[in-house]
């Protein structure tokens, strides 16, 4: 035997809800599980859980390669599909203007999902759309709606190609068909045992077909609008053991057909249309396809709740028409006796532990009441004892108590009326329990299961009103306990309000006289404060002025040292500038006044040569003279002139060579001097003993440097005077004649 | 309105699925599942004011269909005779180049592509859809008229 639910080669699964799931979205897996399964030798299934109320979705299956081995399923997961009615299970309720599963790949099946279309669309539009083949419609719970002026169908089925099945499906309150089947070209599409209810048309077969066979086996249909079962008889229809409410299900010839049958459901109302145990329409008329050539199965819509591919209940002997078999109740009774008997047993611990519950309850409450009683007691007392407590805070008090009090009781009696008002349920429920088992059961089962209940129900009902009797007077102590408690603790806050009022007197008058005295003390103390504050002040701020002159003494002591330290390195870096400067103008000076010298006394020494020689050329010329050549007296007296005013002009350059060494001499002088008195000025400025520099002293120091400055500038241009000119310019040698000169230049010098 | 999109990062063979093909349209803030976010790369798209219901934006994930329908076309002819759906001829119409992505984020496209990894670099962002979204049909990018025409399909 098989059941309809076909399961995939090595299937691997992947999850579908809200988040959490692998998938959230049917697209996505589809996109996903879009391959060569074939090649993969994977089969993909997709398991959907029931996260939410429903879920708002719609796919296009297309594209994967597939053969009858590997293929794709979309299924509800293991106890989360439906239980044979649209109310539970994982729900599709699709809005977007498509068909909600287009099941458009090979061999692909759709298991024991509810897929409800509601939709506003001039488009005609499908729930199941299947077109492909080797696909498989299972076990599935369909409705469409359609706001719009386009239809709304159930499962579509129209596939150019074979076979294409559906199997215990139930489609119901479709806007136009519950089930359409156009099989085009020669092909052969299949429904078996379906159920239509309350559609258009509840079997739509061959619409715009032009060959093929469609074939209906064991399908039911009632309160379908036009019709249950209608063609245009374009093909051939090959309809069997079908039953309608209305007159067609035998219009297409086939056996077994009845027309015009009526159903009993379980529920119409509440859209249970598994077949009640009385009906007489469907049960027991079908046909057995359990060997059946193109699709053999024999299960039915559910067995309980359906999931991971588990199956329906099995059918057997004669099956039933439409979506439901219908089980005989012997195997209902035996396990609705046991789950009777287990429940009562349950019911009845549950009893003993509500009892157990309300006892410990009061017990608790009557143990709470005489804690706030002793811990109003004691507050009592010690208010007393410590009389801290007027008369009208202990009224307060009082009355808070008593609110407390009154607050508690309430609470107790409705907890008691709270687990009264829950075990009069529980009892009612029993009996109920009880009166389902006398309606339902049969037999000596019946009877041993009603008795059973019966004594469940007196025990309850016994223990129930032990409970009712103790947990009245819980109350009641209660009651009892707080009036007694209120009286006490009235007693105590009064009597102690009252010693209170008048300790309260007696504190009054001594801290009248403590104050008074204390206000003398006070004013004594407060001038004695006041004056020494003003010492203090005084002090204090002579004090702070003190601190600030120190500080800025201190401050001028330093930025003084730090001024004169700056001025005594100022003054030795420029001191140390001027001696080197001196020095190497004085060496300069010294080195030419030698070389000079040098150069005067040789030229003086020519003269004395030269005018040595003249001198006796002149004494031989005037030897010679009378002896020789008559020279005359006058040319004498003539060259004697001319040797003379030779002289007079070497004398006079000679004289101004001499000016010159005296001015260089002069200003070495000065400029000796002038750095004398530096180095007197800066060791006294420099040293420890004088931290101040008079203003006569500043100007001092001023001028020595200013008269160093000249004099540096003075020395350079005499000095380069001297240098750039040639000493051998002021004294010709051949202008220089006579003795006298030489002595005179010497003297100069 | 703002849409949250799986787009697929990987070409298949055939007819299947091409990179930044719009596999799946949700409403924006969608908690995608988990291998959902490991296959497909999230991106958040404003599609103006042409579409505001979640049913036509998902009309986005339409096929390309052999016959250029911008979406599934009716099942029945102007008689009332049933037609067949036209032939697929491509998994997805509509396409969000991943190169058009590159500028919006710093895009670790490895990761992107490695399936056994939860990357989602762009699902805090929100992108306008104004030259974004391939007709790969049309070959252009959808207008405000193109959102305005797929919006009224169907009604």
């Amino acid at each position: 035997m098989a059941t309809s639910r076909r399961a995939a080669t090595n299937e691997s699964i992947s999850t579908y809800g809200s988040a959490g799931r692998n998938y959230t979205s049917l697209a996505t897996w589809e996109d996903a599980t879009d391959v060569d399964l074939v090649t993969a030798t994977t089969s993909y299934v997709l398991e959907c859980y029931d996260d939410a109320a429903s879920f708002n979705d719609y796919v296009s299956i297309s594209g994967g390669t597939t053969n009858a081995t590997y293929f794709r399923i979309i299924r509800s997961a293991s106890g989360q599909g439906h239980d044979g009615t649209p109310n539970n299970g994982f729900t599709i309720i699709n809005t977007t203007d498509a068909s909600t599963i287009n099941m458009a790949e090979s061999y692909c099946q759709i298991q024991d999902l509810i897929i409800i279309s509601t939709q506003n669309s001039a488009a005609y539009r499908n729930t199941i759309g299947v077109n492909v083949a080797g696909a498989l419609v299972v076990g599935c719970i369909i409705k469409a709606t359609n706001a719009g002026a386009g239809q709304g169908r159930g499962i579509y089925v129209s596939g150019p190609v074979d076979p294409i099945v559906v199997a215990n499906c139930l489609a119901f309150e479709c806007k136009t068909y519950g089930f359409n089947i156009a099989a085009p070209s020669t092909r052969n599409h299949y429904l078996y045992n379906c159920t239509s209810i309350g559609n258009a048309y509840g079997f739509q077969m061959t619409q715009g077909v032009t060959a093929g066979t469609v074939t209906l086996v064991n399908c039911l249909a009632q309160g379908n609008t036009t019709q249950d079962f209608y063609s245009d008889n374009i093909v051939t229809e090959a309809v069997s053991y079908c039953a309608s409410a209305d007159a067609t299900a035998d219009d297409w010839g086939g056996t077994g057909n009845h027309a015009s049958h009526t159903f009993t459901f379980v529920s119409a109302a509440g859209d249970d249309w598994h077949l009640d145990s009385t009906d007489v329409g469907a049960i027991d008329l079908g046909a057995d396809l359990s060997a059946d050539g193109v699709f053999a199965f024999n299960d039915d819509i559910n067995n309980g709740t359906m999931g991971a591919g588990k199956a329906g209940e099995t059918r057997s002997g004669t099956w039933d028409i439409g979506f439901d078999e219908y089980v005989a109740s012997g195997t209902a009774y035996t396990q609705t006796c046991a789950e009777t008997v287990s429940l009562a047993d349950s019911k009845y611990g549950a009893f003993s532990a509500l009892k157990t519950e309300n006892i410990t309850t009061g017990e608790a409450t009557s143990k709470l009441a005489n804690m706030l009683k002793s811990d109003a007691l004691t507050l009592g007392d010690y208010k007393f004892l410590s009389s801290g407590l007027s008369k009208s805070e202990a009224l307060v008090l009082a009355d808070s108590i008593r609110k407390a009090i009154s607050i508690l009781k309430s609470e107790t009696l409705s907890i008691s009326e709270s687990k009264i008002f829950s075990l009069a349920k529980r009892i009612v429920d029993s009996i109920t329990i009880g009166d389902y088992v006398t309606a339902t059961l049969a037999g000596g089962a019946l009877t041993k299961a009603l008795s059973e209940t019966m004594t469940f129900a007196e025990n309850a009902y016994k223990a129930y009103s032990m409970l009712k009797a103790e947990t009245l007077t819980i109350p009641d102590s209660l009651a009892k306990g707080v009036s007694k408690q209120l009286s006490d603790v009235l007693y105590l806050t009064i009597a102690g309000a009252l010693g209170t009022l008048i300790e309260g007197m007696a504190i009054g008058d001594y801290l009248i006289k403590s104050v008074t005295k204390r206000v003398s003390d006070s004013l004594a103390i407060a001038d004695y404060v006041l004056a020494q504050n003003i010492v203090f002040k005084v002090l204090s701020e002579t004090l702070t002025v003190a601190d600030s002159l120190r500080k800025l003494i201190t401050s001028i002591q330093s930025e003084t040292l730090t001024v004169i330290e700056s001025t005594g390195k100022l003054v030795s870096i420029r001191k140390s500038d001027a001696l080197t400067f001196v020095d190497s103008v004085a060496g300069q000076l010294v080195s030419f006044t030698i070389k000079a010298l040098s150069e005067n006394i040789s030229i003086a020494e020519s003269f004395i040569k030269a005018m040595v020689s003249t001198k006796a050329e002149n004494l031989q010329v005037s030897d010679y003279a009378p002896k020789s050549i008559s020279i005359t007296k006058a040319d004498t007296l003539a060259l004697s002139e001319n040797i003379r005013k030779l002289a007079a002009i070497g004398k006079s350059e000679s004289l101004l060579i001499s000016d010159d060494f005296r001015r260089v001499c002069t200003t070495i002088r000065v400029f000796s001097e002038a750095l004398s008195l530096i180095d007197s000025l800066t060791t006294s400025m420099v040293g420890p003993v004088s931290l101040t520099l008079t203003l006569s002293e500043r100007i001092q120091l001023a001028d020595a440097w200013r008269r160093i400055i000249n004099l540096g500038n003075l020395l350079v241009n005499e000095f380069a005077s001297i240098v750039t000119d040639d000493v051998s310019d002021h004294f010709d040698v051949d202008r220089i004649i006579g003795d006298d000169i030489s002595g005179r230049f010497g003297s100069e010098l | 309105m703002i849409v949250s999109i799986a787009l697929a990062v990987m070409d298949k063979d055939g007819i299947r699925s091409k990179e930044g093909d719009i596999i799946c349209v949700r409403p924006a803030g969608w908690e995608w599942g988990t291998e959902e976010r490991k296959r497909y790369l999230i991106v958040e798209v404003d599609l103006g004011n042409s579409i505001t219901a979640i049913e036509d934006a998902r009309k986005l994930e339409v096929p390309q269909l052999e016959t250029g329908d911008l979406w599934w076309p009716d099942s029945v002819d102007k008689n009332g005779n049933s037609v067949e759906q036209p032939k697929i001829i491509g998994k997805r119409r509509h396409n969000i180049p991943f190169a058009d992505l590159d500028s919006k984020a710093v895009i670790d496209w490895k990761k992107v592509t490695d399936q056994t990894v939860d990357y989602q670099p762009l699902e805090k962002l929100t992108i306008p859809f104004t030259n974004l979204i391939l007709d790969k049909i049309a070959a252009k990018r959808l207008t405000d008229t193109d959102l305005t025409g797929i919006n009224s399909i169907g009604k």
